[in-house]
């Protein structure tokens, strides 16, 4: 079973992408932000990442620049949910290693699709 | 078909966590925003400009566009603070908590209809407004745009602005002009919801488990006397030993059950100091008046329900300081104080009980004005006056119907006096205290339990009656002998040290054959300022109790609480002492009650 994390300090976003991806039958853990995340990280071998871009105590960003750092993690899929029309902020996340962005809201089937390509490497 | 009813219950689910996460998240905002007018810190900013963000996630996500909308606007302003392109004031600040308080609307609608629906167009534009560069010098503009104020009086305002040099927008709400109205409006609304839950626990679950605990400390008492009696009957041994046992072990873990769960309930009285700033920076706009809040004792906890119950009158309570006794600052200045008052605020512990404390250094309590209104409404006469303590004078503040304050303002005047502040307090079965120094201060202190549901009692005898009195109310026991009780005006009363205290005779009450208590014991009691003595044949002991209400059937009945199942499983009355002084002092001036403790005698 695939292990997805969820990176959101919103507990509505979290239930929500969790419900989403329900039928799929993915094996899901959920982090309150970045620092959390890395903390889950050291004993979850997650297989993709979603995470937001404005949380407390580590962002986004700073999430994944931590991520790729970690030699295991260095190809894992993280789609990034955001809400940002800020090309800046994008152009710092796809280079500190974000796969893909998706603008919250996202369509459910569009996320469940992208989330199976993602896992199997497309 | 099943599926899809699942389907709908996790949505439902995830709508509800969406509406405790928005109202926690707003709840946050509000008191930030409040804070950083006067401290603009980074860090509070970040977080407001958040919680903001992650509604707008969220509403969107779940397809509720006006608040989703609305919250996008005002993350726009918060964004704008955040890179320093403005700087927070107090007009800024009351847009922010506009947006504020039409999201919580917003969010109750869809609690309590599934879909937001509120007009906001006044709200987006105001931020949109902000949301543009350096548009806010020219807000008489905007405001004769937007049809709320005419050319002529926008000049008056900038002529006004010449001459003391406030904002604008400040100016034009004095005068009246803009949007005062439409914020008290949005509070009072606000005011007249009920608080969402916020702890994170179900709490039927939590009563139920209250129940039960309830039930235990019962059993645990059966358990108690049954352990007794075996020790007085029987020979068997090992059967004692057992029975001993499992006595200890049932009352240690209903102690820990007990106390576990008293602690689950508990809940910081921050939840409800944390929206007196908000109160209060409004409340001081109101009535120019200026204010230097000072709030102690956040982390004290209490029981949840004990929160709710006390949120109105706590918010009467500070009404009333910031309408009738911080002066304003003129008058202040005339009395040689600082232009600022000081309203200061506390929550402690002592023992079993809360402590809240509402002290102000405003114009305190005109003794002679309260006697004399008593007197005018003809609540007491004139000897019956004359002959009180200051204390006791003090105390006449609490009785109904009667306001001191010259005209009724809109705020303090919401026909809840004094009167029902003490009601509602002593309803928890808290009481009230009231010290003033005319021209100085005035000090309201509140006594609190930890929790209503287990208190512990003083059981007490009379007749064959046993009577549980609450121990906090309990402060001496004397002990009766012949002589001890002098008879004033007809009445009996005890001479205690430099205290005259006057007598209840529950006999005469419960059961007229039975001899009257010539010997046994008088519980001094006090309520608040009041004292009075119970007689008693004898008294029994300590005990914890678990109240029960009588139920529909025989509810209020004057001066009972409510009753308590002992060890031998007889019901007892829990004495409502409030209840008692008043039923007694109705009894002295000759009116008799209709339903009394002899209708109800528990056999």
């Amino acid at each position: 079973m695939k292990k997805i994390l969820i990176v959101d300090d919103s507990s509505t976003i979290r239930k929500l992408i969790r419900y989403i991806l329900k039928k799929q039958e993915y094996r899901i853990t959920e982090a309150k932000d970045g620092m959390d995340a890395m903390e889950k990280l050291a004993s979850l071998e997650a297989d993709l990442i979603i995470v937001d871009l404005n949380m407390p105590n580590m962002d986004g960003i700073q999430f994944v620049k931590n991520l790729r750092s970690n030699y295991y993690y260095m190809d894992t899929p993280v789609i990034m949910l955001t809400t940002t029309k800020d090309a800046e902020l994008k152009r710092d996340a796809l280079l500190a290693g974000v796969n893909l962005f998706l603008n919250k809201p996202v369509q459910p089937n569009f996320l469940i699709y992208k989330v199976e390509g993602l896992l199997k490497g497309e | 078909m099943d599926e899809k009813m699942s389907q709908n219950e996790e949505m439902k689910e995830i709508i509800e966590e969406f509406i405790v996460e928005s109202n926690e998240l707003i709840e946050k905002a509000v008191e930030d925003v409040v804070r950083i007018e006067r401290n603009p810190d980074d860090e509070l900013i970040n977080g407001i400009f958040r919680a903001v963000h992650t509604i707008k996630g969220t509403s969107s996500f779940l397809g509720f566009n006006m608040l989703s909308n609305l919250s996008h606007k005002a993350e726009d302003v918060l964004g704008r603070i955040r890179k320093k392109d403005m700087e927070p004031d107090a007009d800024i600040a009351d847009t922010l908590l506009e947006a504020l308080d039409f999201m919580k609307l917003m969010i109750d609608d869809i609690r309590v209809k599934g879909t937001e629906s509120r007009d906001v167009s006044h709200t987006l534009r105001k931020l949109e407004f902000l949301n543009k560069a350096d548009t806010r010098k020219k807000i008489g503009e905007i405001l004769i745009d937007e049809g709320v104020i005419s050319n002529r009086e926008r000049e008056e305002l900038l002529e006004k602005q010449k001459q003391d040099g406030k904002k604008l927008g400040e100016i034009a709400i004095e005068e009246k002009l803009i949007t005062e109205k439409q914020l008290s409006n949005v509070l009072a609304k606000q005011q007249a919801h009920k608080e969402e839950q916020t702890i994170r626990i179900d709490v039927r679950k939590l009563d139920e488990l209250m129940n039960l605990v309830g039930e235990l400390v019962l059993g645990k008492n059966r358990l108690i006397l049954l352990d007794s009696l075996a020790r007085k009957g029987s020979n068997n041994n090992a059967m004692l030993d057992t029975l001993s046992d499992v006595t200890n072990y049932v009352e240690a873990v209903t102690n820990d059950l007990q106390l576990a769960v008293m602690r689950a309930r508990l809940v910081p009285i921050g939840k409800l100091f944390n929206k007196i700033p908000r109160l209060v920076r409004d409340l001081s706009g109101e009535f120019k008046k200026q204010i230097d809040l000072k709030i102690e004792g956040e982390s004290t906890e209490l029981d949840r329900s004990l929160i709710e119950a006390l949120h109105d009158p706590l918010i009467h309570i500070i009404r009333n300081s910031v309408d009738h006794g911080i002066e304003a600052p003129a008058e202040r200045e005339k009395k040689g104080k600082s232009q600022k008052g000081v309203l200061s605020i506390k929550a402690c512990n002592e023992g079993n009980q809360i402590i809240v404390e509402i002290f102000d250094d405003g114009k305190g309590i005109n003794i002679q004005t309260v006697k004399d209104k008593v007197k005018e409404k003809g609540l007491l006469s004139e000897g019956e006056l004359n002959g009180m303590s200051t204390r006791e004078a003090m105390g006449l503040i609490f009785i109904p119907g009667l306001s001191t304050a010259k005209k009724v303002s809109n705020v303090s005047g919401r026909g809840v006096g004094m009167d029902v502040v003490k009601t509602n307090i002593e309803k928890m079965n808290g009481q009230v205290y009231i010290e003033s120094e005319e021209d100085k201060w005035t000090r309201l202190t509140l006594k609190l339990p930890l929790t209503l549901a287990i208190m512990r009692a003083l059981i007490v005898r009379v007749n064959q009656e046993l009577f549980a009195v609450p121990l906090n109310t309990v402060t001496e026991l004397v002990k009766l002998y012949d002589g001890l009780i002098k008879s004033v005006d007809k009445n009996e009363a005890l001479v205690l040290r430099d205290m005259v205290i006057p007598i209840v005779d529950l006999s005469k009450i419960v059961d007229s054959s039975e001899s009257r208590i010539d010997e046994g014991y008088i519980v001094v009691c006090n309520i608040g300022e009041k004292i009075i003595g119970i007689k008693a044949h004898s008294v029994v002991g300590q005990e914890e109790v678990v109240m029960k209400p009588l139920g529909e059937f025989l509810g209020n009945i004057n001066g009972v609480g409510g009753a308590t199942i002992r060890g031998d499983g007889k019901v007892i009355l829990i004495l409502d002492l409030p209840a008692v002084i008043e039923h007694y002092g109705s009894l002295r001036r000759g009116f008799n009650p209709t339903r009394t403790f002899s209708q109800i005698s528990p056999n």
